[in-house]
């Protein structure tokens, strides 16, 4: 079976992946990093949206043997108890989750935005996060979690 | 009500942080290590089958596999107002995705693998698909034994028919109101089965250990309805059965009762040792747990030239699926609100809930008022325009008042509807000019809804908490209230630090462990800050109590006299000589000997005075302990081109007694309307003769961020509940009742096109708007 | 269960596919495949990856063509063509497709050998009139969008052949188009009804999505458009030509009838999009 050597939130990992399991099998059963969630497992929620070579994809997508010399980024790898991310931080202030289930994707849907558009538009944040499913807050808070870090200048994650 | 230093304010969520970080686990997120087994479920590819044979031996050999269960393997009849379902169909199947069989196995592979293999033979019987002919036929029965199933008093099957539950209103008489009206439409409205989809899949673990006791993980809202359902149907005490809910990833009802948990109970008896974890696929999630009942109700509804309403008819055909033990009761609440928030003297409905060869209907948000209210607020609206009224000055005059008879008999008391109608008028500037569509091909229009709700739930529905006060003066308060996303961990810690008289930083609510965190009905109907708020309350006041007494002794002043503030206890006279709660959690060790002890407080309620309807009539006095208010008025502009609606904003107020927590209140009410949006606008599962069109995200759409409108939200603390802590109604489900029916009304000021069955489909738009052209230009074209 | 195969050239890939044949599916962005191969439709035995195949991942622009390898994003591609206005009409169709996430994975080359009618950059592909360049055994050939896709899920990929790249010829300067497409919902939806329109000097190119199993050209209208011009009244004729032109079917996405007045409508505002795109300076 092929050897995978990655990245997952700076630290390197060894796999052997069996070839049908996914990136978000992997995250979830061998590196108990359960953050990215899954909602459907066919890319139509986005709640195991992590970040792959610094973009945002659907992890129940991406196949775990094609991942040699990759980044991947989890909502783990943001910021802990002793210091959140800004986002993360907004999503708190905002009052930008419920059930928490979506959160994990939203958040990183939200860096992934600002690192290539730090001052968004309410619409292009709103079509930026249109792949993320959420059941619960009707996304008013979350669109206004990610315009105010937008529009108080850089994240510090 | 004023606020407090806890109450009335926007408190960060207490469960923030998890959430934020990924900390925060749900059952699919527990790995439970080398003693994990995986379970797959099979299910029954037919709408209404007879099972004539299973064959497992051929699963059984498949490499991994620990244990099948089918249906003979637990043929006890569970359910909670109706005990009608089995675990796994027993001799025959009633719904596409109805469990046949579970297997256990050491991968989801070889579970899945063996799924494939399991030889089912069944014979396919004629389904019914439909309530309206399922109630009157008497050939084609699904349950031959509904009169010998168990169900709660207030539930009414007719055995020899597909009637689960019958409930029927008589009040005055409605010819004679029919005959002196001035005004009068019928109409059949419809609404399709939709799905609450929850972003969490359900999921169910269990571990029967070589002690012999159960324990069960499970995405739940219901944890002690799953305690004692499961209890009894596998004759366990409920010192042997303990029932763990993590965090839950939405439920809008949809993880109320029983849901899948009881699939992987079977399993985990066979394999002690072992944890049998079941997580759905979405596509289970659509064909294997509850969906909302679909409703076909006609409605007949006069007014006097007066603008009074005189009497109203209905006629309700609950879809209840294959298995209706939760759903009966929707029919129940749906027949005594079947006013809707007005008053009129002369009332008859019939609301019968029936079995059909579709998926179960359970609850959902709003239990029957959103599909009720679907038809009821457009009557309204005919109605104003027939009489030449305006719609929002015809509801006005119409409202239920304080002191105002109620359909159910009664005098309703804080009723609040008219609060919300001018409150909402005030807001979005009702009966201003129309603004100009966007462009060329489009049409504005504006339109309202009102609506009222009250818990539907048995009248003894318990809650329970205990607070302990921890060595450092902090509070855990445990309870099995379930946090579903609606905030109420953060809502109960802050209705226990006002009464406490601590920081709200310092208490912490927990999870639901029925070890360990006392009962707790559901968490459904939107009860819990009323019910398991005052539980809370009244822990924290027992707790209070305690800690006065000993702080009376230390301080040497009467207990009357002394005051909590922050964590401090004081007398009212003397602030300064302040002693820190955290000093005497333990009591107090004074020269004479230690007193008082650890603060342990407790709470308990249920609602007093709720009584029962008259089986006949339906008359009775207070069959809830409140209703809530709320009126939305949505603006949408329609493509004329494509039919396409866009919702481009929606003004909302609410009455609620008093506001916790603003910020989670007003979170509910977004999350609400956007609901009703999807509702209004896309959803629908389409069944063809029981076979599902769409159950998967790709062709069941629900809103995504692009579809959120401008909302414009108002709550107001009117009529503060007197039994409600601090004044407290509940609010979760009323936010999207009526934004379907407002929608509908907006569409029809756009384009003078009426459509009564749901969704409002682009579709459905461009040909009702098609059709009333093609009639127009017939008019115009006769002679 | 599946092979998982990192062929490292074109060759590799076609020595594979003509040792597996039939068991064999190429991996490119995996966005539509592995929910395929999830639902039980598809079960292959070899997976190739074709994102190992050096070269694949590039854009090529020369003077006469734009060359977009097979294994180039959606995302990619978007971005590249963002210099390249009169390829604007595809890089609508790109980003029309799914979420941000899929287009980070899915590929332009995979979305057109899905061949589903519905896919919303063969309208686009077929007005600008691309070449679909294919390796086999015997070399490499070029086909026409238009005969590339044969139905449904069909496409003339022969056993062993491969997609390497799609070509997109340069247009005359000043040329144009518009994609426009409506779904059930705004945001990450199927389309239920496509239409790509193009104006090259005086030339004209239309081209309907979901609305028959393959797309659909209205030359028709194209000559109308190049005897008479664009005006409101050749665009409300367009748009009837294009409705009389859909072939299209009913399903849970749509009706027949709803997916013509679909398809006119957009047919009619996108040739007034392109109208007013024009007037302005």
């Amino acid at each position: 079976m092929k050897t995978v050597t990655l990245t997952v939130n700076n630290r390197p990992h060894t796999l052997t992946p069996s070839p049908e399991r996914t990136l978000l099998d992997v995250l979830r059963e061998d590196l108990g990093l359960t953050g990215a969630k899954r909602g459907c497992d066919a890319g139509e929620c986005g709640a195991c949206t992590v970040l792959l070579n610094g973009k945002p994809v659907n992890s129940c997508l991406v196949l775990a043997v094609e991942l040699s010399g990759a980044a991947v980024v989890t909502i783990e790898g943001l910021g802990g108890p002793d210091g959140l991310d800004r986002l993360q931080q907004s999503f708190i202030d905002n009052f930008a989750l419920q059930c928490g289930y979506c959160t994990p994707g939203m958040i990183l849907m939200g860096k992934a935005l600002l690192m290539q558009n730090p001052h968004p538009t309410e619409a292009e944040v709103k079509e930026f996060i249109s792949g993320n499913l959420c059941r619960c807050t009707g996304y008013e808070n979350i669109v206004k979690a990610i315009m105010a870090v937008a529009g108080g200048g850089e994240g510090n994650g | 009500m004023a606020d407090g230093k806890a109450i009335g304010r926007s408190v960060p969520r207490q469960d923030a942080v998890d959430k934020v970080t990924g900390a925060a686990q749900f059952v699919d997120d527990i790995q439970f290590g080398p003693t994990l087994l995986h379970a797959k479920i099979l299910r029954s590819p037919h709408p209404h089958a007879r099972i004539v044979a299973i064959d497992t031996a051929a699963a059984m050999a498949v490499p991994g596999v620990r244990a099948i269960v089918t249906g003979k393997d637990c043929p006890q009849y569970l359910g909670l107002y109706l005990a009608d379902r089995t675990v796994y169909a027993v001799d025959r199947v009633r719904f596409v995705g109805e469990p046949v069989a579970g297997v256990a196995a050491d991968s989801a592979a070889a579970a899945t693998e063996a799924i494939g293999k399991i030889v089912v033979a069944y014979e396919p019987l004629p389904g019914i698909f439909d309530p309206v002919a399922g109630a009157g036929n008497k050939d084609v029965l699904l349950h031959e034994n509904l009169g010998t199933y168990r169900c709660a008093p207030f539930i009414y099957p007719v055995p020899g028919t597909n009637i689960a539950n019958r409930f029927r209103l008589r009040k005055g008489d409605t010819d004679k109101g029919f005959a002196a009206a001035a005004a009068v439409v019928e109409n059949t409205y419809t609404v399709p089965h939709i799905q609450h989809s929850q972003l969490e899949p359900h999921a169910a673990a269990a571990n029967f250990d070589r002690a012999g006791k159960l324990t069960l993980w499970s995405s739940s809202q219901s944890p002690n309805a799953v305690r004692k359902l499961i209890a009894t149907a596998f004759g366990l005490p409920m010192t042997k059965l303990r029932v763990i809910t993590p965090y839950v990833g939405g439920g809008f009802g949809g993880k109320a009762g029983l849901t899948c948990e009881a699939l992987v109970v079977p399993l985990a008896l066979r394999l002690p040792g072992h944890h049998v974890k079941l997580t759905l696929t979405r596509e289970e999630v659509f064909r294997g747990t509850f969906v909302r009942q679909g409703l076909v109700a006609r409605l007949k509804t006069g007014a006097g030239g007066d603008g009074r309403l005189a009497a109203m008819e209905a006629e309700l055909f609950w879809d209840g699926g294959a298995y209706a033990e939760y759903g009966v009761n929707i029919a129940r609440s749906g027949g005594y609100c079947s006013s809707g928030p007005y008053e009129i003297p002369n009332i008859k409905t019939d609301s019968c809930c029936v079995y059909t060869n579709h998926p179960v209907g359970g609850p959902m948000r709003g239990f029957g008022m959103p599909e009720i209210h679907w038809g009821i607020e457009q009557q309204m609206d005919m109605l104003a325009e027939k009489l030449g009224l305006d719609p929002l000055a015809f509801r006005r005059l119409n409202a239920l008042r304080d002191g105002s008879p109620a359909a159910f008999g009664g005098p309703m008391s804080g009723a609040t509807l008219v609060d919300t109608i001018d409150a909402v008028a005030a807001r979005c500037g009702w009966g201003g000019p129309k603004p100009p569509a966007s462009g060329a091909r489009k049409a504005r229009g504006r339109g309202l809804a009102c609506m009222f709700k009250a818990p539907s739930m048995p009248p003894d529905a318990q809650s329970s908490a205990v607070l302990k006060l921890n060595e450092d003066g902090t509070v855990h308060i445990l309870t099995t209230a379930m946090e579903i996303g609606q905030g109420s961990l953060t809502a109960l810690a802050q209705i226990a630090a006002e009464e406490l008289g601590v920081p709200v930083a310092d208490v912490v609510v927990t999870l639901p462990d029925t070890d360990y965190t006392p009962y707790e009905w559901q968490t459904v109907a939107s009860r819990i800050s009323y019910s398991a708020g005052n539980a809370v309350l009244a822990a924290a006041r027992d707790a209070k109590a305690q800690l006065l007494a000993v702080a009376a002794q230390v301080l040497a002043v009467p207990a009357t006299e002394l005051a909590i503030e922050d964590g401090r206890i004081f007398p009212r006279t003397d602030p300064a000589r302040a002693l820190a709660v955290s000093a005497i959690a333990m009591g107090c060790l004074l020269p004479g000997g230690a007193i008082g002890g650890p603060v342990v407080g407790r709470g308990a309620f249920v609602p007093a005075g709720i009584t029962g309807l008259d089986r006949e009539t339906g008359q009775g006095e207070r069959p809830a302990p409140f209703w809530t208010y709320g009126t939305q008025v949505a603006d949408v502009e329609v493509d004329l081109r494509t039919g396409a609606i866009t919702v481009l904003k929606v003004t909302a107020a609410y009455e609620v007694g008093k506001v916790i927590n603003p910020a989670l209140a007003i979170g509910q009410v977004q999350g609400g309307i956007v609901q009703g949006l999807g509702a209004a606008l896309y959803e629908r599962l389409a069944l063809a003769e029981g076979k599902y069109l769409n159950s998967d995200f790709v062709d069941y759409k629900i809103p995504t961020a692009t579809d959120t409108p401008q909302m414009d939200i108002v709550l107001l603390e009117t009529s503060p509940q007197a039994d409600g802590p601090f004044g407290v109604k509940g609010i979760a489900e009323p936010t999207m009742v009526p934004t379907a029916p407002a929608i509908a009304n907006a569409v029809y000021d756009a384009i003078g096109v009426r459509i009564r069955d749901l969704p409002l489909s682009a579709e459905k738009v461009l040909a009702a708007l098609k059709s009333k052209q093609a009639g127009e230009k017939f008019v115009r074209r006769a002679p | 269960m599946f092979a998982y195969h990192e062929p490292q050239s074109l060759a590799e890939v076609t020595s594979l596919l003509t040792a597996y044949g039939e068991s064999a599916r190429i991996l490119a962005g995996g966005t539509d495949l592995l929910v395929q191969m999830r639902k039980g439709r598809q079960q292959p035995h070899h997976l190739l990856n074709i994102k190992t195949v050096s070269g694949l991942e590039q854009i090529a622009a020369t003077e006469d063509s734009v060359e977009i390898g097979a294994a180039v994003t959606l995302g990619e591609g978007e971005r590249f063509l963002a210099a390249y206005p009169e390829y604007g009409v595809l890089r609508q169709a790109m980003h029309s497709v799914a979420s941000v996430q899929i287009r980070h994975r899915a590929t332009l080359a995979g979305n057109l050998c899905n061949a589903s009618p519905a896919a919303d950059t063969v309208p686009a592909l077929v007005v600008l009139g691309a070449k679909i360049k294919i390796h086999g055994a015997r070399g490499d050939r070029l086909v026409p969008v238009e005969r590339f896709i044969t139905g449904p899920g069909r496409t003339v990929l022969l056993t062993g052949e491969v997609v390497s790249a799609v070509v997109l010829p340069r247009p005359e300067s000043g040329s144009r188009g518009v994609y426009l497409r409506k779904a059930r919902r705004p945001s990450l939806d199927l389309a239920t009804a496509s239409a790509a329109v193009f104006a090259a000097g005086g030339a004209w190119r239309i081209a309907l999505g979901a609305v028959a199993p393959t797309v659909v050209r209205v030359r028709e209208a194209e000559r109308l458009l190049a005897r008479e011009g664009l005006s409101a009244a050749t665009a409300a004729e367009a748009a009837r030509l294009a409705r009389a032109e859909a072939k299209p079917i009913t399903d849970v996405r749509g009706t027949a009838e709803y997916r013509r007045e679909l398809v006119a409508a957009l047919v009619e505002q996108a040739l007034l999009a392109l109208g007013e795109e024009g007037a302005r300076p």
